[in-house]
């Protein structure tokens, strides 16, 4: 018996090695030639806590976990509390748990699922080794992963420790490969080419190897998870390629830096969450206003105020969008996948160099913080330039262009001296109360945005058919897997996933949307913020085609693609109408 | 015009201050003080936030910007950070540096940046008309409540040594030349400069008048030691000008990286699995 994709979890207290045993797995399958993707997931405790690996290896490029895990690993039953509704299993599970437990959980208990224990940690204190590399030999022996192939991931992972530290995990690691577990586990299969599946990032690096591949040379930051590893990631790499990050007091503090680096010609970003962005939308009023370049980016966890820091949602589009006092006209991006974010905090550089404006780069911690394998990530190329000064041409800083962009002098420039200002200014820069300035330098900032030609970089369209999913963000994925599975039931649905979701490409949204019966848009947040915003919007198109549904719901508990398919079964049989419809 | 000319660096912008303003005083100085640096226009930024001492930079010919309450200094630090050939200098005033924007105040003064701070202290809110400001004596008129002033006053000077700033200084509009002077060494010196001025308010706080009487040189001579000024300031009323510290320490942030890879594809390796 053998499968082509499963879902693991393994749980257990904060310092039991649990992500450890995760990344150690996904590394071997890596190795094998299979996609993978691990979600770590913490409790809230600085140290120790609860602490649980999900991971999914599937011999196809994989973005999301599965709906059902085939596979627990549960080293401590008390631990299981803080995710058990992120789980869930079916009568195919197999758990493996250190000792039977007390009461077993009803939705253990209900999936008819089967609990096989194994004392872990007795053996782990005979063998002088560690239960959870017990525990990895174990799984990797289920999932059918060559030992030789695990040694070689272990002595590679830890190669900055101790000899006789990497002697002990390979003692457990055997052990637990050797056992013969009374439960069958069907296999592996199905690898697609055997290649390496070498590329091993989470989607924090990758926004940050993008944003550095696109020139940015300075970062202000104040610590925020789960944005912070995306911070320590830059620090490092920044020193590699010249730049610098600097610790700010405040997110106050760190968006200003970056207007100031920004205006000295140097492109900057910061990274941040939720209710780092509310302090930066004093500064990022500034930025429009004073048409300085840089990147935010969104690291989107549950809200409002500290919310839940370690987990997912999509909740602050509507910051990201309305935030700003006045007419604040700026950009809003997205990745569409973690595989994406290179590409896209490139391209949102990219778009601020040469629109001159804030961008807000909307990420989420299930992008940021989750592991995948896979194969090299799509790059944009290119390193965006400034719209020069002329020298003969006599500067303005503000100039009324049919574009809209206007010239920017870096200090330095003998013919570009000016002074950037926050108050409503004309061309020249120089502060002015007067309604036709006003008018003139709104029209020309919002000018540049609706003019640009963003190609076909907007967004994606996968698939075809007369049901249209619209989303943004990680959730593609889930998506995607549960289209796949309403086609072989006879559904046909497009989904569109959006990079641009500000200015919204009114135009191509138009163009893929044509001929929809059905118009459902998915996203993870309690006040359906991307529905209304794009009600608001294509009610401009007075032909939409189709009804708007709209399928919304906060995190932490990620969609399920069960979930998602019925849902739109629902919609395509009429099932469902009125609540939030809009047509 | 030449450099040595201070008029060089003026724009011809009209200041928007009311007559008799004591800002003027501090705009000259800036003038007088870059003329005597000699230094290119296109080197010099100076950054601000809001109230009436922020206008400062449309007022003069060199890289200007003029940002958000309290928020000068961060915007002085990216682009000093940023640009460590430019000669960056900030002017505030009481209420945008030591209420709003105290803060970035403190962590200018702990990093030791190298910029000149200017801040024009005239004790009142002017360009809001005439509110309480972190350093209103105790006792005056407060428009925001139904009694006098019941909050003891920011001590400027103080809060800069405690903080970490390298150069302290006090000056006063009514001091020109002793002002140019100390703008000017407070440029030259390598590491954060508080240049903190009593700057009159002719509208709100016409009393002020009497600062030229009651103004002194601090009457010892500046000193670079830390106790020593901590000392001084205990004597202090707050009318003392000159050159109060100035201390040689660590610059930040030291000098920028080098790059050490070729290519940007070398980044790639770290999420390569050999």
């Amino acid at each position: 018996m053998a499968v082509k994709d499963v879902s693991l979890v393994i749980t257990g207290a904060g310092g039991a090695g649990v992500i450890a045993a995760g990344e150690l797995l996904l590394k071997t399958a890596a190795m094998m030639g299979y996609y993978g993707l691990l979600k770590k997931s913490f409790g809230p405790q600085i140290r120790g806590g609860e602490s649980s690996a999900m991971l999914r290896l599937c011999s196809d490029s994989v973005e999301c976990l599965g709906d059902v895990f085939h596979l627990m690993l549960v080293m401590d039953w008390k631990i299981i509390t803080p995710f058990i509704d992120e789980l869930a299993f079916n009568e195919e599970t197999l758990i493996i748990c250190e000792q039977m437990p007390a009461d077993i959980p009803e939705v253990i208990i209900n999936s008819q699922a089967q609990l096989c224990p194994l004392p872990l940690a007795k053996m782990a204190k005979q063998l002088n080794t560690q239960a959870n590399m017990i525990a990895v030999g174990l799984l990797a022996a289920l999932l059918g992963l060559p030992l030789a192939q695990l040694v070689a991931a272990t002595k590679q992972q830890f190669q900055d420790k101790e000899a006789s530290l990497i002697d002990s995990a390979l003692i457990g690691i055997e052990t637990g490969y050797q056992y013969q577990l009374p439960a069958q586990f069907p296999a592996l299969s199905g690898l697609d080419t055997g290649k390496k599946k070498d590329w091993l990032y989470t989607g924090n690096q990758l926004i940050g190897l993008g944003a550095l591949k696109a020139g940015i040379r300075f970062v202000a930051a104040y610590p925020i998870t789960p944005a912070s590893d995306l911070l320590e990631w830059l620090a490092t790499n920044l020193d590699k390629v010249g730049g610098r990050l600097v610790q700010a007091e405040d997110e106050l503090a760190s968006i200003n830096m970056l207007i100031g680096a920004s205006y000295g010609g140097v492109p900057a970003l910061t990274a941040t969450s939720g209710p780092g962005l509310s302090l930066m939308a004093e500064g990022l009023g500034l930025a429009v206003s004073s048409e300085i370049p840089l990147l935010v980016v969104d690291v989107n966890r549950g809200g409002p105020s500290t919310g839940i820091p370690t987990k997912s949602e999509q909740s602050d589009l509507n910051l990201a969008l309305y935030g700003m006092h006045g007419d604040a006209p700026h950009i809003v991006t997205a990745p569409i996948a973690i595989s994406d974010c290179a590409f896209a905090s490139a391209w949102s550089v990219n778009l601020a160099e040469q629109l001159q404006c804030p961008v807000i780069m909307l990420s989420d911690q299930f992008i940021g913080h989750s592991v995948v394998a896979t194969t090299k990530p799509l790059f944009f190329r290119g390193i965006a330039q400034r719209e020069k000064v002329k020298p003969d041409r006599g500067f303005q800083r503000y100039r009324d262009t049919k574009s809209g962009i206007s010239p920017m002098a870096v200090p330095g420039t003998v013919d570009g001296i000016y002074t950037a200002d926050g108050l409503t200014h004309d061309e020249q820069g120089i502060p002015s109360a007067l309604g036709a300035v006003q008018q003139q330098q709104l029209d020309k900032r919002q000018r540049k945005l609706l003019r640009y030609d963003y190609a076909e970089h907007w967004g994606q369209v996968d698939g075809s058919g007369n049901v249209k999913v619209i989303c943004y963000g990680s959730i593609r994925a889930i998506i995607l897997d549960a289209l796949t599975g309403l086609k072989n039931k006879g559904i046909n649905a497009a989904l569109i996933s959006l990079r641009l979701l500000a200015p919204l490409p009114l135009e191509q949204l138009k163009e893929a949307l044509s001929g929809a019966t059905h118009i459902i848009v998915i996203e993870q947040n309690h006040g359906a913020q991307l529905f209304h915003y794009l009600a608001s919007q294509l009610f401009y198109l007075r032909d939409l085609p189709g009804k708007l549904h709209s399928f919304a719901k906060p995190g932490p508990v990620p969609f399920s693609s069960s979930d998602i398919a019925h849902f739109i079964e629902q919609v395509v049989h009429s099932e469902r109408q009125g609540e939030t419809e809009y047509g | 015009m030449a450099k040595e000319n201070p008029r060089f660096y003026k724009s011809a912008e009209k200041p928007i201050w009311c007559l008799g303003c004591g800002n003027f005083t501090v705009l000259n100085a800036f003038a007088k003080a870059l003329a005597q640096l000699q230094l290119a226009r296109e080197q010099v930024a100076i950054v601000s936030g809001i109230g009436c001492s922020s206008r400062l930079p449309a007022y003069t010919s060199v890289y200007g910007f003029h940002g958000i309450h309290g928020r000068a200094l961060p915007i002085a630090t990216g682009l000093k950070v940023a640009r460590p050939d430019l000669t960056v200098l900030t002017v505030s005033g009481d209420g945008d540096c030591f209420s709003i924007g105290g803060n970035h105040f403190i962590h200018a003064c702990r990093r030791n940046v190298n910029i000149t701070l200017i801040v024009m202290d005239n004790h009142i809110y002017g360009m809001t008309k005439g509110q309480v400001s972190p350093t209103t004596e105790m006792g005056s008129e407060d428009k925001l409540s139904a009694h006098k002033l019941d909050v003891r006053p920011v001590q400027p000077l103080a809060l800069a040594l405690v903080s970490g700033a390298s150069f302290i200084a006090r000056g006063y509009s009514g001091e020109p030349k002793q002002l140019t002077e100390i703008l000017t060494a407070a440029i030259e010196h390598s590491g954060f400069s508080v240049v903190h001025v009593l700057c009159e308010c002719v509208t709100y706080c016409p009393e002020q008048k009497a600062w030229k009487k009651l103004v002194q040189p601090f009457a010892e001579a500046t000193t670079c030691d830390y106790i020593k000024a901590g000392q001084i300031l205990e004597k202090d009323n707050g009318l003392h000008t000159g050159v109060l510290y100035k201390s040689e320490r660590m610059l930040w942030p030291g000098e920028l990286p080098q790059a050490s890879v070729q290519s940007l594809d070398e980044l790639d390796k770290q999420f390569i699995q050999p």
